[in-house]
């Protein structure tokens, strides 16, 4: 119960304020398409810089939680999910809107984020520990073979091809490698001069996902705008809301132990949550076919999975240092900046902080209920801004944010060469998530992997794969990749099957 | 047959850099400084022949997304020229160039007065934030330039 002694420090004027300020512009950005949760994190975290770690880690915290939530708002109102974290929200969110129970759908989106949150933050906090204490089993073999299951899992489990998703997260890994080596010095790779510190991961994190998106605006922009339509908007007491909402519970049971379960995959993801959740709920309704023209249970279900997810994915990301998202591994790069590294110590050295940011998800989770209900029926406004605009204010706040990591523009160079080259790479199948993990991930790969080999001595082999829980990473490793290939596979004999049918 | 041979030629190109990679990586003086990017080459090698084998043999979904690479190569050069201007003119000079020109050409209004002064407010504002945000409440050190 160590967490209760922490809050304190959540509710000092300057941690509270931070949170407050976090969640409503989570919101905000949640709400805005064309703005992922994981570019927002990426975007700000250069602005953290400046404050004391765990008021950094709080402000990175409450804007992962809000934009989850958040992106629920346009999906209902505008049809356009704000996060794919909301693609099975909208699936009944915009029915129940065009019916003219805009405010109901919103209702239900906030309470049910908030049960699934709540609940998701208390498993983080009863596992983590424990799990930590595990970690301190692993030595530099186990450590190189957690950081290989990071990233063949979030290339194999991230969607798409498995084996571009390899490529992807072997690219990040190299990428790693420029500039110089961890352990003996040597300068490597520098073919330019903006390459002589290597990759800074900001300067990556924020080309790989914000430049992308920039593009994709651009290419939109002015071709979307003239066919939305707008909610209508209804009055409907937040306490019928509360007091229905409270009264579902199958679909809040079934969406926050998915999310939870699913959460805790590294890799997974809220849109995996969100939708596995929604199928779950439909199969075991007694109507099955009112999902899909505005069902209730259907917005509870997806916005419960998609909060519940949130604190699971930080367990493997606290504890081994594996995102269990995209938007975790963003988050990782923020620890890291910080100074802190995942596992043991950051519930022993650096109790406090670690305390207080996981603490602040739980208050967060609260705040993001209560200004979503106050602020929903204004976040819409968001919605409106132009996409030509939009893609101005990022690619400006890319710049400044890159250059304030180092004050250097090599560092805003190295940004948009990776976020020019992600977006043509996207557009041939290949993800931004594996490579960056392996980006995030290289050094402490590399450093193991070279530590593992200097106390192997003459017997790598021997060192690398025995040992019980060698043996267990790898194995799961292989199963991972092995899975994804599976469904791969069946997903390519169900599209040919399709064609063959229309043809 | 466009659709193959586009998959092709991707999985050709993929190999091809995966193969310039494996090169510079493998073939150096100092083998223990640089084993850990020969490994992650020779798997990224590895990787792509099959995936090049993938899409030689058709075993694999087309998963190509075309994009409007007339609609985006402006806002590239806007990009490009911006960055290469930052150390002549300012960081803010810089941003409010970029804002103006991006919101003025991909502006949906008719070209005109209007759009020119839409443009140079939304520039104007969030330029001033950005002053706002980064020299006074975050004091960071950004290249000054001409005027600011």
């Amino acid at each position: 119960m160590e967490f209760i002694h922490y809050f304190g420090d959540v509710f000092t004027p300057v941690n509270f304020l931070i949170l407050v300020l976090g969640t409503i512009g989570g919101l905000l950005l949640g709400a805005t398409p064309g703005l992922s949760p994981t570019m927002a994190v990426a975007l700000l975290i250069p602005f953290t810089f400046q404050m004391e770690p765990a008021s950094s880690l709080i402000m990175l915290g409450a804007v992962y939680t809000a934009t989850v939530a958040g992106g629920a708002v346009s999906g209902i109102l505008v049809n356009i999910p704000g996060a794919p974290a909301n693609i099975a929200t909208v699936m009944d969110g915009y029915p129940m809107a065009k019916q003219g129970r805009a405010t109901e759908a919103l209702h239900y989106c906030f309470i049910s984020s908030l049960i699934g949150g709540v609940f998701g933050v208390m498993l983080l906090i009863f596992f983590t520990p424990p799990l930590a204490e595990l970690a301190l089993r692993f030595g530099p073999a186990e450590l190189f073979w957690i950081s290989i299951f990071g990233v063949t899992i979030i290339a194999s489990i991230g969607g798409g091809s498995v084996i571009k998703g390899l490529i992807a997260g072997a690219v990040g890994l190299w990428l790693s490698t420029i500039g110089y080596n961890p352990v003996l010095g040597t300068e490597r790779f520098v073919f330019s001069e903006h390459l002589a510190g290597g990759i800074h991961v900001i300067a990556a994190l924020i080309g790989l996902f914000a430049i992308p998106e920039v593009l994709a605006l651009v290419g939109a922009s002015g071709t979307a705008r003239g066919k939305v339509t707008y909610a209508k908007w209804s009055n409907h007491s937040v306490w019928k809301s509360i007091g229905y909402n409270l009264r579902r519970i199958k679909a809040l049971v079934v969406g926050s132990v998915v999310g939870a379960v699913v959460g805790v995959i590294p890799g997974a993801g809220g849109q995996i949550a969100g939708l596995i959740a929604y199928d779950q709920t439909k199969k075991l309704s007694k109507d099955p076919a009112k999902f899909g023209k505005g069902e209730p249970d259907g917005v509870i279900t997806a916005e419960s999975a998609n909060n519940a997810m949130v604190g699971p994915s930080l367990v493997p990301l606290l504890t081994l240092g594996i995102p269990g998202s995209p938007t975790a591994a963003v988050l990782l790069g923020g620890l890291l900046i910080n100074g802190l590294f995942p596992g043991p110590d950051l519930f022993t050295v650096h109790g406090q902080v670690t305390w207080t940011f996981i603490d602040s998800l739980l208050v967060g989770q609260i705040l993001m209920m209560i200004f979503g209900l106050m602020i929903a029926r204004y976040s819409v406004f968001v919605t409106r801004i132009p996409k030509h605009m939009m893609a101005a204010a990022v690619i400006v706040l890319a710049i400044f944010g890159t250059y304030s990591v180092q004050n250097s523009v090599s560092d805003v160079i190295v940004m948009l060469v990776l976020g020019v080259g992600m977006y043509f790479a996207s557009r041939i199948g290949f993800s931004p998530a594996p490579l960056v993990l392996g980006l995030i991930l290289g050094q402490l790969t590399e450093t193991n992997f070279l530590q593992g080999r200097l106390i192997a001595g003459d017997d790598p082999w021997g060192y690398f794969f025995a040992g019980p829980i060698n043996k267990i990473v790898i194995a799961l490793c292989i199963l991972s990749i092995a899975y994804a290939i599976y469904g791969e596979r069946k997903q390519i004999r169900k599209r040919r099957q399709q064609q063959q049918v229309t043809a | 047959m466009i659709v193959y041979s586009r998959r092709l030629f991707v999985g050709y190109m993929v190999a091809f850099v995966a193969g310039f990679i494996f090169q510079v990586s493998y073939f150096q003086d100092s083998d223990e400084a640089y084993l850990f990017p020969a490994v992650v080459a020779s798997a990224m090698l590895v990787f792509s022949l099959i995936s090049l084998f993938r899409e030689a043999f058709d075993l694999c979904v087309d998963d190509y997304q075309p994009f409007p690479f007339m609609r985006q190569w402006p806002v590239i050069l806007i990009m490009v020229l911006g960055v290469s201007l930052i150390e002549i003119l300012g960081m803010y000079l810089t941003a409010f160039l970029i804002l103006l020109t991006v919101t003025y050409w991909y502006s949906p209004e008719e070209r005109g007065m209007k759009r020119m002064l839409q443009s140079l407010g939304m520039a104007a504002g969030f330029s001033v934030t950005m002053y706002v945000l980064f020299s006074v409440f975050l004091k960071v050190q950004v290249p000054r330039g001409i005027l600011i």
